[in-house]
């Protein structure tokens, strides 16, 4: 039976990864703007796939205020690709 | 999660990813406002003493219109694609150019819309291409014709009603199809 990705596998993150993957620098605010999670949420599962090296956060200042942005890295543009073909194993198999 | 629920995520986020894609119809359209009086102008005072003014004079005004509104957008955004990253590096080597081709053919005392509408047709026809936006596509092909009737075609007086032309078709229809489909997806 394929297993997916717990990382992966959860509502957020992957939002959050599948958002990134099609881009390159995105910011903390645009990431609240298109999965409509709270800042909390949000910043608690970026540091979860950010622990597992899926993610790059970049934190700077523009102007006085905090700047917080994201990119996928290339061990989790790897993993969301192996994680699009266990799906598409599993969906084949229901 | 249900793997079903997974692919409705993924489809979601690259539905809102595609939305941030910028084509940004603003430049176009305000480019083109300035370029078309400008080319019918130099046809209508061809052969007064200082008319190849108008050119810098609005060259100036549409830079430091698109600077402000650059700064502006660029605090905006929140994304930042390939496609943006691939677009700001054509339209940066296209300003260089055009710079260089302005003051190349001042130097040499030679009309510039051939040049212009050449680089300007070729960095919209790749933004068409970049953004999968035909019109932009088509216009950048339109301002090339522009372009190849300039060089090899018509008169300096009649250049600048080519070039006005050019970019009513390669730039102003165009934008304001795009203005009207960033409407619509708003």
């Amino acid at each position: 039976m394929t297993k997916l990705n717990p990382i992966l596998h959860q509502e957020l993150r992957l939002s959050i990864i599948s958002f990134l993957v099609n881009a390159e620098w995105v910011d903390f605010m645009k990431l609240i703007e298109v999965t409509q999670a709270s800042k909390g949420n949000l910043s608690v599962q970026i540091s979860k796939l950010q622990e597992a090296g899926y993610i790059e956060v970049k934190k700077s200042f523009k102007g006085n205020y905090p700047h917080t942005e994201c990119r996928v890295t290339d061990a989790g543009k790897n993993e969301f690709e192996n994680y699009l073909i266990q799906l598409k194993q599993l969906l084949n198999l229901e | 999660m249900k793997t079903t629920q997974s692919i409705e995520i993924i489809e979601t986020m690259f539905k809102e990813n595609k939305k941030s894609l910028h084509r940004n119809s603003f430049y176009f359209i305000m480019w083109g406002i300035l370029l078309i009086p400008t080319g019918i102008a130099e046809y209508l005072l061809y052969g007064h003493p200082n008319f190849w003014m108008i050119w810098p004079a609005m060259g100036i005004i549409g830079g430091i219109i698109s600077f402000a509104y650059g700064m502006k957008e660029s605090k905006r955004s929140g994304v930042k694609t390939s496609g943006d990253r691939i677009t700001s590096f054509t339209w940066g080597a296209f300003g260089f150019t055009m710079i260089f081709s302005i003051a190349y053919t001042m130097h040499h005392q030679l009309p510039p819309h051939a040049l212009i509408l050449m680089l300007a047709g070729s960095a919209t026809f790749i933004s068409g291409g970049i953004s999968k936006f035909n019109p932009f596509i088509l216009g950048g092909l339109v301002m090339e014709l522009g372009a190849i009737i300039c060089a090899f075609v018509v008169d300096q007086p009649y250049q600048g009603l080519v070039f006005a032309g050019s970019f009513l078709f390669g730039y102003v229809i165009p934008g304001i199809i795009l203005r009207k489909s960033e409407h619509d997806k708003a």
